[in-house]
């Protein structure tokens, strides 16, 4: 009974014509919807195994990256000057070559490139000319206009602070994430106070060793 | 035993280019099957457009999954594009979640519905008799009636066991046969 119910309703079906069924049916509008969905996204071309346009993508990633933490690193070092001129005084002269202390009472001052230029004097006598080669006289110039800053410094009164003496300089840089991480690797490697011998591991009591 | 090929016949040929990616055999493919297509698809999902977008993605399917088509002679490209179709439908429906209720009583028998009424009917009415049916129920009904796939088969393709298909089935002729009674009063 179901069965011959069942094929009546296959043929009825079968017969069936689509206007019959739907109102609105169009079959270039559909035609259509399948060409636009059919069209290949991107050609799939292979290159050892991995398409172009992945290659491409990794690419615009990594110079991505590497600009990303370049500028990282520009603004790091802006940073850090910015810092370090910051919290100077207006009338403090910061000076990063460590050099002896200059006193009212020693006022003399260390010549520097000293070496450099008795080399190039001494190479201008065995060549036989009198006149100061060009250099030498660049070199001299330099180092007086330094002389000339310093002293003018002192004559002014103006404090003159070297990085290597004054404690500010932790301060300074306590700020900068880079070196306050390097030091507290520096606190971590040091031995407790109460302890016979160390507990840290071996290559870290020689890093430690290696920073004393 | 095995009926060899006939290389010549136009199906085959049709398949061939369409297998080459010949946009004007895929166009005639198309022309060709579209509308039986739709029909199938109508029967699933009740909503025109709806079955527009199944019917676009199953040629979509078809066309790129040629390469993995097997001719196997006359009426096999119809059949292979009538499993996409129907493949597809169960995928919107799923999308739709269609749900299976376990029905515990009485699940198989006969029916008796109205053969009279039912031959005086439009293939349209048929529709609309099938279209009033819940999801669940249609789609067994589908499967087995019009794809004549057995329970097991239905059980395996929707996920369920052999005895809610059976039920889903009985209830759907139950359905049916109340609504052919009422338009056996109509007409009446």
């Amino acid at each position: 009974m179901n069965q011959h119910i069942d094929e009546l309703l296959r043929d009825k079906m079968k017969g069936a014509s689509i206007d019959e069924l739907m109102e609105s049916y169009d079959e270039e509008a559909i035609w259509q919807q399948i060409n636009k969905k059919n069209r290949p996204l991107l050609k799939a071309k292979n290159l050892y195994g991995m398409q172009y346009w992945r290659y491409a993508a990794i690419l615009i990633l990594g110079l991505l990256l590497g600009f990303y933490f370049d500028k990282n690193k520009e603004t790091e070092v802006l940073t850090e000057q910015r810092i370090s001129t910051g919290k100077a005084h207006m009338d403090t002269v910061f000076i990063n070559t460590p050099m002896p202390k200059i006193t009212p009472m020693t006022s003399s001052f260390p010549a520097k490139k000293t070496n450099q230029i008795r080399v190039i004097k001494s190479m201008h006598k065995e060549s036989g000319d009198n006149n100061e080669m060009p250099l030498v006289q660049e070199t001299r110039t330099e180092i007086r206009q330094e002389e000339k800053a310093i002293v003018l410094a002192v004559k002014k009164e103006i404090r003159v602070v070297y990085f290597e003496d004054i404690q500010m300089e932790d301060k300074a840089l306590a700020t900068i994430s880079e070196k306050k991480s390097r030091r507290k690797l520096l606190q971590v490697n040091m031995p407790q106070s109460k302890e016979a011998t160390s507990q840290e591991l071996p290559l870290r009591s020689f890093v430690y060793a290696l920073n004393q | 035993m095995n009926i060899p090929l006939n290389p010549k016949t136009p199906e085959y040929k049709l398949a061939q280019e369409c297998r080459a990616g010949n946009q004007a055999a895929q166009h005639n493919l198309y022309q060709l099957y579209a509308k039986q297509l739709m029909v199938l698809c109508l029967r699933y999902v009740s909503n025109e457009e709806d079955a527009k977008e199944i019917l676009t993605d199953t040629f979509v399917t078809a066309f790129r999954n040629f390469s993995k088509f097997d001719y196997k002679g006359e009426g096999s490209v119809q059949a292979w594009l009538k499993r996409i179709a129907v493949n597809q439908c169960l995928m919107h429906l799923r999308k739709n979640k269609l749900r299976f209720e376990e029905i515990k009583d009485k699940h198989e028998g006969q029916v008796n519905n109205n053969e009279n009424v039912l031959e005086q009917m439009s293939a349209k009415e048929i529709m609309q008799l099938i279209h009033n049916l819940p999801p669940g129920y249609r789609t067994v009904f589908n499967l087995y009636v019009f794809e004549e796939m057995p329970h097991k088969d239905i059980a395996a393709l929707l996920q369920i066991s052999e005895s809610t298909s059976k039920s889903q089935l009985y209830k759907a002729r139950q359905l049916l046969q109340k609504q052919l009674i009422q338009q056996k009063k109509e007409i009446l």
